[in-house]
């Protein structure tokens, strides 16, 4: 099922991911059984509650101990257990494109935390689906559980060029709608729009009773905007170019980007989404175990 | 500023280095693609504010400090007006040093004159700059003298300040004729003065030749003007205006008048209770002594006729006769006008020689000339025929009238050499005319009036002879026709003219009829000859000159000075058949009165002079005996005093002109100057030279501009980096 020729698959990495289970945060609402958690009544063997009998209800979950103790008819209902949905959403608009000398470029760091997030799923049975947007949904794969499926992924991932402008928060609005609730969204990208915008897209996910998680993906450049000569900065999603003293516009630089990330973080805190801010200098790895990690802390709520 | 190695200066381009390299910094810019645009727009948009300022402060720091190092390397100087010495320091100077007596006046603050300030000030200048050759235009002989070293010039440079106005423009003359003729190479006029417009005199026509002089120069010539124009406003003058000796009731007196002149009037303080600041003024009369308080209310304050009376000491009775005094205010900020000497002695008697052959005219002109104006005063008229003429004793005469055919051979000659010392001479039209011609005029012929209408012209009612003319324009501001001491017009006008006898030759007319026809003319020179002084004064030096003439009367001791000797010719005679001048004799009573006044001088030994005008009167071999004793005897017709010499006591008085402190301000120098190269320094109160090497200045300018430009270059305290780590960058 791995191909391990694939570049952005490390199996020993993968490996040790596959350690920790893929949870969702709250209540998924999968096609078939599975590990996680479901906002329906089902037939596993943990209990859920006792409710008054009516008439239509199968005679053969009715609680006769409770009818002969109390004469009157229950019918004992137990927690289903069903698959996950996941949906990976990967930025490949121009800016996903930029790295520093020597480092990956931000795609191929989503391109990492998207596969691996695909293989884990898969590995425990979970649906996964892909989509690559920019200024529209460059392709679109529904999340679907069998192990061809993930050899498409894996594919789609190889061939994405980063390239168009960012329009996440419409695409993000679109997805919102057209994936099936209670699904886990996992939004890889650098995040460079409104983050007002954002915070609107957000909630209508959250609306849509989905759990999201947000890989912030950041280059150390981006951060640090290290430069010393006069530099002419040309957009990669547009042809509009800007000729900086970087001495001169460094400090204010630095302001709005901190501006910009402490609103990022209070978007995040306020929409309730899980929320990860990487310098792709950091191993995809780490923040990867991080995710997993938090997300085993508790079950999902129902 | 200027500098003292300018060549240096053509390293200035120096300080573009730190703006060139900063634009080909700009043009070296590397392209990146970038994906937080949206970053880098965000912060374009803020306020750059002070980061923008550190920026630019830094690139003008760096160009400071080279701009200092290489303004230093050219050695600076004070004064941005010493930029005319273009730093050349073998330039030759040439002097031109106002000595008239306002440069006496010691300024608020200062500790010497003004002309001493000046001469040190420049003396300091030449040493900073290395001048050696020293060229200044005595103002005594308007003759370049040439020092070989400054502190030469400074020992050959008298201090002084004299009583004489400084005829600069003059002086430029001779400033021009010495470059000229010498052919020097780049030179710098430096003119010390106090600026006033009677030593500039900015109206006269000589600029314009000095200025176009000086433009035709080949080598650079440029002009340096040391301003010392400032003075004291409490400054207090006086000036002796009569003078006479008069028989009072209990002996002998003199009649003194002066008046004190101050720029300003007083301040409160110095007022006393009637609005009048009493000041102590010291006349002495033959070395006694006495006190007199004169109230000054304002700015000018006159005394009129002070009767003084004259000690007759038996040891010397002459010194009742004749005598000198002094007039001396309180010491103040210019010694040069507080005190004013006089010269007193019995009137000579003004004796009028009258040669004619026509009765009715002699005894018309004798009557006039015989009856004195003043008690005190003793005339005489004798007639004289043409065969005596040679006999007469000339040096008694103040006065000549002569009615005959114009003199030639030697009577004319006897009469040019008394024309020149002084003596008056009025030439009266004989019956008979004759073709000589003497003093450049002739007679030509005998015409009857044309009156030009009813309104101008008059019967002769008494004998109901022909139509008369009137007078119709005289020049009443001569001191021959000028009005009479009560300011009243002379009656010119109701003379009648009959007949005229027209002339020809050069005379300029001081009265003439309606048709233009002169009936008094004035000769001043004549076939190229004439008083020299005379001919010197018609320049502009004269006191005659001077927009207000003084009319204080005939006894006033600056007229006596002033009225050169000349030949007055009358168109006509006093005779009933020519004009009504006997008939209607105050016309002709006062011109001869007043010729006469005139005449007095050569005939009198105590004479008043203007410093600097009267070389003859006053000279090297003359006796001080009252006045600058410092002085040197070449320079006594300059100051102010009381010389003796050849038996004639000369008072020296100090220039009126010295009493219009009217200034030449800037614009006033930028049109005397016209398009010559010239600036203005003030001068300071102190003798420091003129210009400083100011290097250092530069040299902490250069430093603070370095330390300013490291510290603005040191690196930011960084920020608490939320960013760049990589624990902060994990959400909370």
């Amino acid at each position: 099922m791995l191909n391990v020729s694939r570049s952005f698959l490390d199996p020993q990495v993968l490996s040790r991911l596959a350690a920790v289970p893929l949870k969702p945060r709250h209540a998924m609402q999968g096609n078939v059984s599975g590990k996680h958690a479901s906002p329906h009544r089902g037939s596993s063997v943990e209990f859920a509650e006792y409710r008054k009998y009516v008439p239509g209800d199968d005679l053969r979950r009715l609680d006769w101990r409770a009818f002969g103790r109390t004469d009157r008819y229950y019918v004992k209902e137990f927690e289903a257990d069903t698959n996950l949905r996941c949906c990976v959403v990967l930025d490949t608009s121009g800016s996903m494109g930029f790295s520093s000398k020597g480092m990956l470029t931000k795609i191929d760091y989503g391109r990492r935390i998207a596969a691996s997030l695909a293989y884990l799923a898969a590995q425990q049975g979970d649906a996964i689906g892909l989509t690559t947007v920019a200024d529209k949904i460059v392709q679109n794969i529904p999340a679907k559980r069998s192990a061809s499926h993930l050899k498409l992924i894996f594919d789609t991932l190889e061939k994405t060029k980063p390239s168009g402008e960012t329009l996440l928060p419409a695409i993000l609005d679109e997805l919102a709608e057209t994936v099936r609730q209670r699904a886990l969204i996992v939004i890889v990208s650098d995040f460079f729009v409104d983050p007002a915008e954002l915070k609107r897209c957000f909630e209508h996910l959250r609306f849509r009773k989905h759990d999201v998680a947000a890989f912030h993906l950041l280059d150390p450049q981006e951060i640090e905007f290290a430069f010393q000569r006069p530099v002419r900065f040309v957009d990669m999603e547009g042809n509009t170019s800007l000729f900086v003293e970087p001495n001169e516009i460094a400090d204010r630089y630095q302001r709005a980007l901190a501006s910009y990330l402490a609103v990022m973080q209070k978007t995040a805190l306020e929409t309730a989404i899980d929320y990860h801010r990487i310098n792709t200098t950091e191993s995809y790895e780490h923040p990867m175990m991080r995710f997993l990690i938090g997300r085993t802390r508790g079950r999902g709520v129902r | 500023m200027s500098f003292m190695q300018p060549w240096m200066l053509i390293a200035l381009p120096l300080v573009l280095i730190p703006i060139i390299i900063h634009l080909v910094n700009q043009r070296r810019f590397q392209t990146v693609p970038w994906a937080a645009m949206r970053f880098l727009l965000e912060a374009s948009k803020m306020s750059s504010g002070y980061t923008k300022l550190r920026q630019w402060l830094i690139l003008a720091m760096r160009t400071l400090a080279l701009l200092a190092l290489v303004v230093f390397t050219a050695r600076p100087l004070t004064s941005g007006i010493m930029a005319l010495l273009g730093g050349d320091s073998n330039r030759l100077a040439i002097v031109i040093l106002d000595r008239s007596p306002s440069m006496s006046e010691t300024q608020p603050g200062a500790r010497a004159s003004k002309l001493e300030m000046a001469i040190e000030q420049l003396a300091e200048t030449f040493a900073t700059l290395g001048i050696q050759r020293v060229v200044q235009i005595d103002p005594l002989t308007s003759q370049p003298e040439e020092f070989a070293s400054v502190a030469q010039w400074l020992r050959g440079t008298p201090r002084q300040a004299w009583s004489a106005t400084t005829d600069i423009p003059g002086l430029m003359e001779q400033a021009l004729v010495y470059a000229k003729n010498n052919r020097v190479g780049n030179t710098l006029v430096w003119l010390c003065s106090d600026m006033r417009d009677s030593d500039w005199k900015s109206k006269d026509g000589r600029w314009k030749a000095v200025e176009d002089g000086f433009r035709a120069l080949p080598q650079d010539v440029r002009f340096s003007v040391l301003d010392l124009s400032s003075s004291n406003p409490e400054n207090m003058a006086v000036r002796v205006t009569s003078a006479q000796r008069v028989e009072g009731d209990k002996g002998p007196e003199i009649a003194l008048s002066f008046r004190i002149d101050r720029p300003t009037d007083f301040g409160k303080d110095s007022i006393n209770q009637n609005g009048v600041q009493p000041v102590p003024v010291e006349i002495s009369v033959n070395g006694n002594r006495s006190i007199l308080q004169v109230d000054m209310n304002g700015s000018v304050a006159q005394v009129s006729d002070y009767r003084i009376p004259i000690e007759v000491s038996r040891e010397d009775p002459k010194a009742a006769r004749r005598g000198w005094g002094s007039v001396r205010l309180p010491s103040d900020s210019n010694p040069g006008d507080d005190i004013s000497y006089f010269v007193f002695e019995q009137p000579p008697t003004r004796r009028t020689v009258i040669v004619s052959e026509t009765p009715e005219i002699i005894t018309s002109i004798e009557l006039c000339a015989s009856i004195a104006p003043q008690q005190s005063i003793q005339c005489e008229a004798e007639l004289v025929s043409l065969a005596q003429i040679d006999a007469m004793d000339w040096n008694s005469i103040a006065l000549i009238v002569w009615h005959e055919a114009l003199p030639e051979g030697k009577p004319l000659e006897l009469l040019e050499k008394y024309v020149a010392s002084g003596g008056q001479l009025l030439l009266l039209p004989p019956e008979v005319l004759g073709d000589q011609r003497a003093f450049g005029v002739q007679w030509k012929s005998w015409i009857a009036v044309n009156p030009v209408g009813p309104a101008d012209g008059a019967t002769d009612e008494g004998s109901g002879g022909p139509l008369m003319a009137r007078i119709a324009q005289w020049q009443n501001d001569s001191q021959l026709l000028a009005n009479t001491l009560n300011g009243a017009p002379l009656p010119l006008g109701q003379l009648g003219i009959r007949r005229i006898c027209i002339f020809d030759g050069e005379a300029a007319p001081l009265a003439t009829l309606p048709d233009g026809q002169p009936i008094l003319a004035k000769i001043d020179s004549w076939n190229g000859k004439g008083d020299p002084d005379v001919a010197m004064e018609n320049t502009g030096s004269s006191a005659s000159d001077t927009s207000e003439p003084l009319k204080l009367g005939d006894v006033n001791v600056l007229d006596q000075s002033t009225i050169p000797p000349t030949v007055i010719l009358c168109a006509t005679t006093p005779s009933d058949r020519d004009s009504t001048l006997a008939g209607d004799g105050i016309v002709l009573y006062v011109t001869i009165q007043r010729l006469l006044a005139a005449g007095a001088q050569r005939v009198g030994t105590a004479r008043h002079a203007i410093a600097g005008t009267e070389h003859r009167l006053v000279n090297a071999s003359s006796m001080l005996a009252a006045g600058n004793d410092t002085a040197p005897s070449s320079e006594f017709a300059m100051h102010s005093g009381v010389y003796e010499n050849d038996g004639l006591l000369v008072a020296v008085h100090r220039s009126p002109q010295e009493d219009d402190i009217r200034t030449v301000d800037d614009a006033g120098l930028g049109k005397l100057f016209g398009s010559l190269p010239w600036a203005k320094i003030d001068a300071g109160k102190t003798a420091s030279s003129l210009v400083q090497e100011i290097w250092r200045w530069f040299v902490v300018a250069m430093l603070a501009a370095l330390l300013i430009e490291a510290i603005l270059c040191l690196p930011r305290p960084q920020r608490k980096a939320a960013l760049t780590g990589k624990a902060p960058l994990q959400p909370s």
